[in-house]
């Protein structure tokens, strides 16, 4: 322990609030009435508790001298020694040996041994260092207990926090014995985050000395990370190895089309919807990672993986529709809950007033169920081959007029004479998705209602007040630690993965890939900087999320025009605006350069 | 017809002064949130800050906060105290990132660059981008850096002063002491808070 640690233990101990000038004799006697206690509660320890008591009270009796009268160096170091060695036994007896409710009564006793301890070391010689100790298990308690001494409000959280990682501990341990669910393993990461956001707000409210429990808690987060990014791996295995079977099942049929049944393609169709579930496994998993295991180089490299499946089932499942359709057996717009399929069988739960499916997702944590929403309905409909789009201008500009424009400076002037001029063509369906937005509600919702705008073009949502839907889509999110004031890169689009729609993400991209992106037609979630497109003036960029619904590319040079977007945050509600290139650039590059397309 | 040629030749305007490409450090910044564990911490609805360098930690590293914003009823934009920070390397690596606890805050407007238009802003912006990353060269050299090097400074303090919200003040200090406390030995300050 550092003398700057001792230190401030001293101080803080030292300056305990008014009226509790006799905090060192309270601790002192609550101890020994504990030691009672924990004699009957746990006999055979009775000894052993007995002699960490001795031991702690001895010890500080030698403090006390020292902080005195000066000792010799290594007295003092002797005396911090016996401290740490007392500290760890008594981590080492039985809960009931150790604890009162939830007091450590003779870790009291240490903090008053580290005290006199610390005085004692200045005493002796003013720059001299206690001994290096780093113990984050034993110590952590420890502070806990300097918490409850201090902050009396603040106690039960602080405990109860280190219940909570101890629990993580726990159960980290139980899975990597033996393999559990998935969804024990998502649980366990998100009370791991909630446990680092807990630990923050506490150490903000207290200046007693917390890194112990700061280790303790990011051990727990590691070694769920480390848990979750195996089962990822191996998710992801399986699925690699699932999807290489589906395709080469897909070109046999594809290589002798006329005599490919329904049979067939609907087997392979089955096939396809149960490896979605483990898409959406591998998907989740590694998005959460990032943050669990920092600095593995591994989990960037698994999303791009992930990304690479994704696109191999959207493949699968776009071959099997152009199949069914060639055979006649139904079109795309015959598409239906067979394609996907049920990944699990249904429960009958309450389906969280969404209109949805829930399938029960087997043991959990906590002993209830965690819904899991599937994608049961409907697979997304390619794009319209000559989609419409919204006017770029209002007007009815006259012939003269149009090729003025055609050269104008003004991007959408020019981009609305091209338009109108039959010189380009619309990709997307920006007409068709224009009804997916709506303004919304909360300042901090933007991913949240361009995610609710893609539920809606799938019919995965009910039809419904769409500011009520937005409230719980987020409270979802929430739940699902996708959303916290707003919606982290990495979790962009993970609400519809949960529900088994294929969604490829991508960060830190040149425009040219997320141009390519929405070429393909579908629709895109895409992180901007808000200030390009509502003209608001700060130094700073406003992060924010758009749909993009489509694209007006020159029919002859092949060059994007624009974009069309579903704005829910700008003033004037952004239902198909047309927004010319340039301007979008710099939009685009001003922030993450962060898009997910759903597939 | 020469005579005007050559007035209209005279009295071309000289083009403006080019928008400076995003320095490494602009680049870095706007991406950070999206990198290692900010990509599942921070909002993307966050904004970053100007990046501050560091030598906490014995190399050199930039350090950022976040913060929010949300409409008011007047719908002008207000913008929240910090609620979360990242440190990271130039190169783009991410080395710690926290999101601060606690509700959004917001803090008063700040009006001085009501009369700009958002090139200019984005334009300064870059330039600063580009200052900071110089100026954390000579920081993190440890030499004396001449009486050029503290003219460097002074400029960039007044620069970063001119640009940074001064509700973000405290914030900016707290987030890089030993690089202000180096900047006010050179001749530059520490971001002050609005009077």
């Amino acid at each position: 322990m550092t003398r700057f640690r001792l230190l401030a233990l001293v101080l803080l101990i030292g300056a305990a609030p008014p009226g509790t000038a006799s905090t060192g004799d309270s601790i002192v006697s609550a101890a020994k009435a504990f030691l009672k206690t924990s004699c009957v509660a746990a006999k055979q320890s009775c000894v052993e508790a007995t002699a960490i008591h001795d031991g702690y009270l001895a010890a500080l009796k030698d403090a006390d001298a020292c902080a005195e009268k000066a000792c010799p160096l290594p007295a003092v170091h002797a005396i911090i020694e016996r401290d740490r060695e007392l500290d760890a036994r008594e981590h080492a007896l039985p809960p009931e040996a150790r604890a009162a409710g939830s007091t450590r009564p003779f870790l009291r006793l240490s903090l008053l041994v580290v005290g006199r301890s610390a005085a004692a070391l200045a005493l002796a010689d003013p720059k001299a260092e206690a001994p290096a100790y780093w113990n984050p298990s034993v110590e952590a308690p420890k502070m806990v207990e300097l918490i409850c001494v201090k902050y009396a409000a603040l106690c039960a959280g602080a405990r109860g926090l280190l219940r909570e990682t101890s629990d993580l501990h726990a159960d980290a341990a139980a899975c990597e014995k033996e393999p559990c669910r998935f969804a024990v393993q998502e649980e366990l990461a998100i009370a791991a985050e909630r446990a680092s956001g807990d630990y923050m707000a506490l150490s903000t409210k207290v200046d007693t000395y917390t890194l112990p429990i700061f280790s303790v808690i990011n051990q727990a987060v590691e070694r769920v990370g480390k848990l979750l990014a195996r089962t990822s791996a191996a998710k992801l295995a399986e699925l690699e190895k699932g999807e290489a079977a589906l395709l080469a099942g897909v070109a046999a049929l594809e290589k002798n089309p006329g005599v490919a049944s329904a049979a067939q393609i609907e087997a392979l169709n089955a096939r396809g919807a149960q490896l979605i579930g483990l898409y959406r496994d591998a998907s989740n998993s590694s998005d959460r990672t990032q943050n669990m295991l920092i600095g593995d180089a591994g989990t960037a490299r698994m999303r791009e993986r992930v990304n690479a499946a994704a696109g191999r089932l959207a493949s699968a499942r776009a071959r099997l529709m152009a199949l069914k359709a060639a055979r006649g057996f139904g079109g795309p717009d015959a598409t239906d809950a067979a394609a996907v399929g049920t990944i699990r069988p249904a429960s009958a739960s309450s389906g969280a007033g969404l209109g949805l499916t829930l399938v029960g997702g087997g043991e959990s944590r906590s002993q209830a169920p965690r819904p899991v929403l599937i994608d049961r309905r409907s697979i997304p409909k390619p794009p319209p081959t000559d989609p419409n789009a919204p006017p770029i201008l209002e007007g009815d500009p006259g012939y003269l007029d149009l090729l003025r424009n055609v050269r104008s400076k003004d991007s959408l002037r020019k981009a609305d004479a091209l338009r109108r001029l039959g010189l380009t063509k619309t990709f997307g369906d920006p007409s068709g998705r224009a009804g997916l937005v709506h303004t919304q509600r909360a300042p901090d919702t933007c991913a949240i209602v361009a995610q609710q705008g893609v539920l809606m073009a799938l019919k995965l949502l009910p039809l419904g007040d769409p500011v009520k839907l937005e409230a719980q889509l987020a409270e979802e999110a929430r739940s699902r630690g996708f959303y916290r004031e707003g919606t982290p890169d990495a979790y962009t689009g993970s609400l519809l993965v949960d529900r088994g729609v294929i969604v490829t993400k991508h960060n830190d991209v040149p425009l040219s890939t997320l141009d390519a992106a929405v070429r393909r037609g579908g629709m895109i979630i895409a992180s901007v900087d808000a200030r390009h497109l509502w003209g608001d003036k700060a130094p700073k960029a406003l992060g924010h999320a758009i749909m993009i619904t489509g694209a007006e590319v020159g029919r002859f040079n092949d060059e994007t025009l624009g974009y069309y977007i579903n704005d829910s945050g700008s003033l004037v509600l952004g239902a198909g605006r047309f927004v010319p290139i340039e301007q979008f650039k710099k939009a685009w590059e001003g922030l993450t350069k962060t898009f997910a397309e759903v597939h | 017809m020469l005579i005007l040629f050559t007035t209209a030749a005279c009295g071309r305007q000289e083009p403006p002064a080019p928008v400076p490409a995003s320095s490494a450090l602009e680049q870095a910044s706007r991406v950070v949130s999206a990198k290692g564990a900010c990509a599942t911490l921070i909002p993307q609805e966050w904004s970053p800050s100007f990046a501050v360098p560091s030598m906490t930690g014995g190399s050199l590293r930039f350090r950022v906060f976040f913060f929010g914003y949300a409409r008011a009823a007047d719908r002008s934009l207000v913008f929240h105290a910090p609620q979360g920070e990242a440190s990271f390397t130039l190169d783009g690596r991410v080395l710690e990132c926290r999101a601060l606890p606690g509700a959004p805050r917001a803090i008063p407007r700040d009006a001085r660059f009501d009369s700009l238009t958002l090139e200019e802003l984005t334009s300064r912006a870059s330039r600063l981008h580009a200052d900071v990353e110089a100026i954390a060269t000579l920081f993190a050299s440890g030499r004396d850096i001449g009486e050029t090097g503290r003219a460097r400074v002074a400029a960039f303090s007044r620069d970063f002063a001119a640009l940074a919200d001064p509700s973000h003040a405290a914030a900016y200090r707290a987030l890089a002491p030993d690089f202000w406390a180096w900047a006010e030995k050179n001749g530059g300050a520490a971001p002050a808070p609005a009077k």
